[in-house]
């Protein structure tokens, strides 16, 4: 199997750290947008086999909410927000100060509110790294769809898969305590962008 | 019920009467599915990329079926290896959606250039496109029933054949 990149378990650790240095500043700007704990879990750094990719989302055809953002800057990659259908609208309610339940249907108002949560959730995310890193981090504005997981992120697969069978995400699932909110979040960096934090993080941190 | 067998992205599958080949949730992907109605023989490819040429592919252990013009051929050629003519194979596509329809750049494109480059590849080896259900902004599941050739695409709006 090619790896395209190949990295060892240090290397491997570094990047989850970094995830979890961008991840929990993101946190902390999600549970005041909500005024509600939010609970991560550590994220995981690992190759997914692009034809497996979308077990990792619940599946292939599962209906989910998804928010898709371009990374440019010093950092190059893609930014993927997963929710199903039931959790996005409970998270919409949420944002929206409405009581669980309220939102039955995503319409260009719901859709606004969860775009923006992804919003600033990539943008503290970014931030982290930024400062991690002292570079210059940009991301697009979010795009929502509602469809098929796989359909909707294939074009991910595939700009990513021009030159790797296996992809490297770095994956967070995000809960909100006592509602029924389950989702990903998900960055995937391209090669030239991995290799840069990898020596960067050398440099640094001497790992 | 004839066995279900599932088309991984960027890869093709032959099988004979009776069998369903399925393409799940196709976006930017193409299904390309060649029937030789003679023989009862299908192929189904889960098309990724449209042609391997434009990058650098030397020296890599890539998978080269995510492309249309590795694919396709490779496709064929299975295909007359279980006895089919090529004159008596036809191709229905159905994929190649826009996901995100206010979004402009390059890699947004890739579903209208994997159809190119299908439909060129089709017309390279001589093959017709009788049927499509392709482009839009929705993502679609392709059941190819290969006893009657007929393919069931499958939306969150509809299910519809062709």
């Amino acid at each position: 199997m090619d790896k395209t990149l190949k990295m060892d378990q240090y290397e491997m650790d570094a990047l989850t750290e970094v995830g979890n240095v961008g991840v929990g500043n993101a946190t902390t700007a999600l549970s005041k947008l909500l005024d509600k704990r939010v609970a991560i879990n550590i994220p995981e750094t690992k190759f997914v086999a692009v034809e497996r990719f979308a077990d990792e989302l619940g599946g292939a055809e599962q209906t989910v909410v998804t928010v898709y953002l371009q990374v440019t800057g010093d950092l190059n990659g893609e930014v993927i927000f997963i929710f199903p259908r039931k959790g996005a609208m409970e998270l919409v309610d949420l944002i929206m100060n409405k009581s669980p339940g309220t939102t039955k249907l995503m319409e260009a108002m719901e859709e606004s509110a969860f775009k923006e949560m992804a919003n600033i959730f990539t943008s503290s995310y970014l931030n982290a790294l930024a400062k991690m890193f002292d570079m210059k981090i940009i991301h697009s504005v979010p795009h929502l769809a509602i469809d098929m997981a796989q359909a909707i992120i294939d074009f991910v697969l595939i700009k990513l898969s021009q030159t790797a069978d296996n992809l490297l995400c770095v994956k967070t699932n995000i809960s909100i305590e006592k509602h029924n909110i389950d989702g990903t979040f998900m960055i995937l960096f391209d090669k030239e962008s991995l290799s840069r934090i990898i020596n960067l993080l050398k440099s640094q941190y001497k790992i | 019920m004839a066995d279900e067998i599932i088309v991984d992205m960027g890869k093709y599958e032959v099988a004979t009467n009776p069998t369903v080949l399925v393409c799940m949730s196709l976006g930017s992907c193409v299904g390309v599915a060649l029937y030789d109605s003679e023989k009862k023989i299908g192929g189904f490819a889960h098309v990724m990329l449209p042609k391997s040429d434009q990058y650098s592919v030397s020296g890599r252990s890539l998978n080269l079926n995510k492309f249309a013009n590795i694919a396709l051929p490779g496709m064929i050629d299975k295909m007359k290896q279980e006895g089919s003519k090529l004159e008596n194979i036809t191709a229905k596509i159905a994929g190649g959606a826009h996901m995100f329809p206010g979004v402009e750049c390059d890699m947004m494109d890739i579903g209208k250039k994997n159809l190119d480059a299908v439909r060129e590849e089709l017309r390279k080896q001589g093959i017709r496109i009788i049927a499509s259900d392709v482009g839009g902004n929705v993502g679609r599941t392709v059941r190819f029933d290969i006893s009657e050739w007929k393919l069931t695409i499958k939306t969150k709006n509809e299910v519809k054949e062709i």
